[in-house]
């Protein structure tokens, strides 16, 4: 029998639905629009995603509220699916606060998890530690973004080696996290340096790095394959990349993170390469592809 | 005494105008988000003529988050004037003190924004980044307008003798600054504080205040002598973002004038002629 591609969904998404009416980037560029991503997802062999609405000022545009992402999804329900983007300086701007009450509240509107994370500051501080607390609690899984320090950038702060989101795994045993970005990619070799790893560090990789022993130790932990960061953590050394594959074909997450509808995304199409070729089983694809999703946010019943 | 005639000829402009498309997600006391129909009628209660609508972009103590996309083309489905004051937050874009925040705020300009704010976050107001936001506004010819919290959680942070306020209104001399106090500031730190603005008035040009709450805990920051004193300082502005919340300050506005305690000048200019001059150039 003839191999077959299945369809992706896609974890990590943006789109803004003002009909190109926001505020465009430096570059002119802005975030595509739902119809935009349909067109897109036609190449790409996606048929669902999970919008990721953006609340964060650090490093915004347009500041997009949950309730714009539920329209969005509520517009096209047979692709857009979405979870909820939570500030942990929301409500009373304290690590006090229960930020179950915004998540439960969301989660009862369809959100399935909660993200993108962006808040610049420490990943384990008080307020990172509460949102986690009532995530676990909720059984929403969370999506962030490191980001390598404070201030002139955006994403939770760690440190080399990220030990802070291990200690955050480690005191929230139920805590599910989608990792993203390229501090939290580069950590897939033992070549991840304070220079190289907030970029795309490149050739073949030596030794495992930090991430796969905290995927080995921690089930909690996925890794959010979308934008160019995590596709050149596969794709720079190939055989590390399909070896990593299989091992965590149960915690690995095909994604996009397309942010403006001139994004060139290699994943999808680098993913059905290496299926067809023979480099990654039959299982690993279509878990990565879309059984991991459809389990983590129960998607079959 | 005034007629209610002569009160209800002097229309006020709202430099404060907030409301949202949803309230179904209450505020966790169970108190409801402002709609468009709750402020319709907070209009007509305080003889409110011209909005200037405000996003609610609050990161820190925040409940709603809205865009200022999001309050343009609110207005426009619900068929009221837009017009409107442009939320810029400094750590937007880069998260840096560099960044170039003209880029948002002539985007807004071009837009119709006549002013930039209100400005929520909760980082220093004379902090390198807010420094930044207000050369900006220099640079693009337009007004600020800042909700100050002190070290309650929301808005700016200040000290309560205003010292880093004092520093950014002394920088920036070509560009106004208007405050606000946020709700977390009340009683006696509200009337320390609102002491502390006044004598700012007093030493410079570029400073003014929305007109603070008038309730029973804040008697202390509206004594109609300070606000005679300093008529040509203040603006009337709602910034009611809670359905149940009562506003007090248009009523309590529109008596000092029916008791002549002030001016028909002094009532006019706290009540709109101040937000044209402050507003003035981004019209």
């Amino acid at each position: 029998m003839g191999k077959k591609l299945v369809k992706k969904i896609d974890i990590h998404v943006h789109a803004m639905n003002y009909e190109l009416f926001e505020v465009p980037r430096f570059d002119g560029g802005r975030y595509a629009t739902p119809k935009q991503l349909l067109k897109m997802y036609e190449e790409l062999g996606v048929d669902k995603a999970v919008l990721l609405p953006e609340i964060f000022p650090e490093c915004g545009w347009v500041m997009q509220s949950n309730e714009e992402g539920m329209k969005i999804v509520e517009q096209y329900p047979d692709t857009f699916m979405w979870f909820c983007n939570i500030d942990p300086r929301m409500g009373k701007n304290s690590p006090d606060t229960d930020l179950g009450y915004y998540m439960s509240y969301y989660k009862s509107k369809g959100a399935l998890g909660v993200g993108e994370v962006v808040y610049n500051d420490n990943a384990d501080d008080a307020f990172m530690d509460n949102l986690f607390y009532h995530a676990a609690r909720l059984d929403m899984p969370v999506t962030f973004h490191i980001g390598p320090v404070k201030g002139g950038c955006y994403g939770i702060v760690d440190d080399l080696g990220l030990p802070r989101i291990e200690r955050m795994l480690k005191k929230h045993p139920k805590l599910r996290l989608f990792g993203h970005s390229q501090p939290f990619w580069a950590e897939i070799g033992d070549d991840c340096n304070a220079q190289n790893r907030n970029s795309y560090p490149s050739g073949k990789i030596k030794g495992e790095g930090a991430l796969v022993r905290l995927m080995r130790e921690n089930k909690g932990l996925f890794g959010d394959l979308s934008a160019g960061s995590a596709f050149n953590a596969l794709s720079r050394d190939p055989e590390f990349g399909y070896a990593f594959i299989e091992e965590f074909k149960e915690q690995l997450l095909f994604g996009t993170d397309i942010c403006d509808p001139r994004n060139d995304m290699e994943l999808s199409h680098w993913l059905d390469k290496a299926y067809l070729d023979g480099n990654i089983s039959e299982e690993a694809y279509y878990l990565v592809s879309r059984g991991n999703a459809e389990r983590e946010l129960k998607l079959k019943s | 005494m005034k007629a209610n005639n002569d009160i209800l000829k002097i229309k006020k402009t709202d430099i404060h105008a907030c409301f949202f498309a949803s309230d179904d997600l209450k505020y966790p006391d169970g108190s409801s988000p402002m709609l468009f129909e709750d402020y319709k009628v907070l209009c007509e209660e305080n003889n409110i003529g011209v909005s200037l609508l405000t996003a609610e972009m609050r990161t820190e103590g925040g409940h709603l988050c809205q865009a200022n996309e999001d309050i343009i083309l609110l207005a426009r489905e619900k068929g009221f004037p837009v017009r409107f004051l442009s939320s810029v937050d400094p750590r937007f874009a880069l998260n840096r003190a560099s960044t170039d925040l003209s880029h948002f705020i002539n985007y807004y300009k071009e837009l119709g924004s006549e002013g930039v704010g209100c400005i929520y976050s909760n980082i220093s107001v004379d902090s390198n980044m807010s420094m930044n936001l207000y050369d900006h506004a220099k640079k693009c010819g337009l007004s600020v307008f800042l909700e100050i919290g002190f070290d309650t959680g929301k808005g700016l942070i200040d000290d309560i003798s205003l010292s880093g306020l004092e520093n950014a209104v002394k920088a920036f001399p070509e560009v106004n600054f208007v405050i606000c106090f946020a709700d977390t500031v009340s009683g006696e730190k509200l009337g320390k504080a609102v002491e502390n603005v006044y004598a700012l008035f007093d030493k410079y040009g570029n400073i003014f205040m929305q007109l603070p709450e008038a309730s029973n805990d804040n008697n202390c920051a509206v004594k109609p002598e300070l606000v005679k004193k300093y008529s040509n300082k203040l603006l009337f502005g709602t910034g009611k973002v809670i359905r149940e919340k009562e506003f007090f300050t248009g009523r309590y506005l529109d008596g000092l004038y029916a008791s002549e305690s002030l001016t028909e000048e002094e009532y006019c200019n706290i009540c709109c002629k101040n937000a044209e001059k402050v507003f003035a150039s981004g019209r």
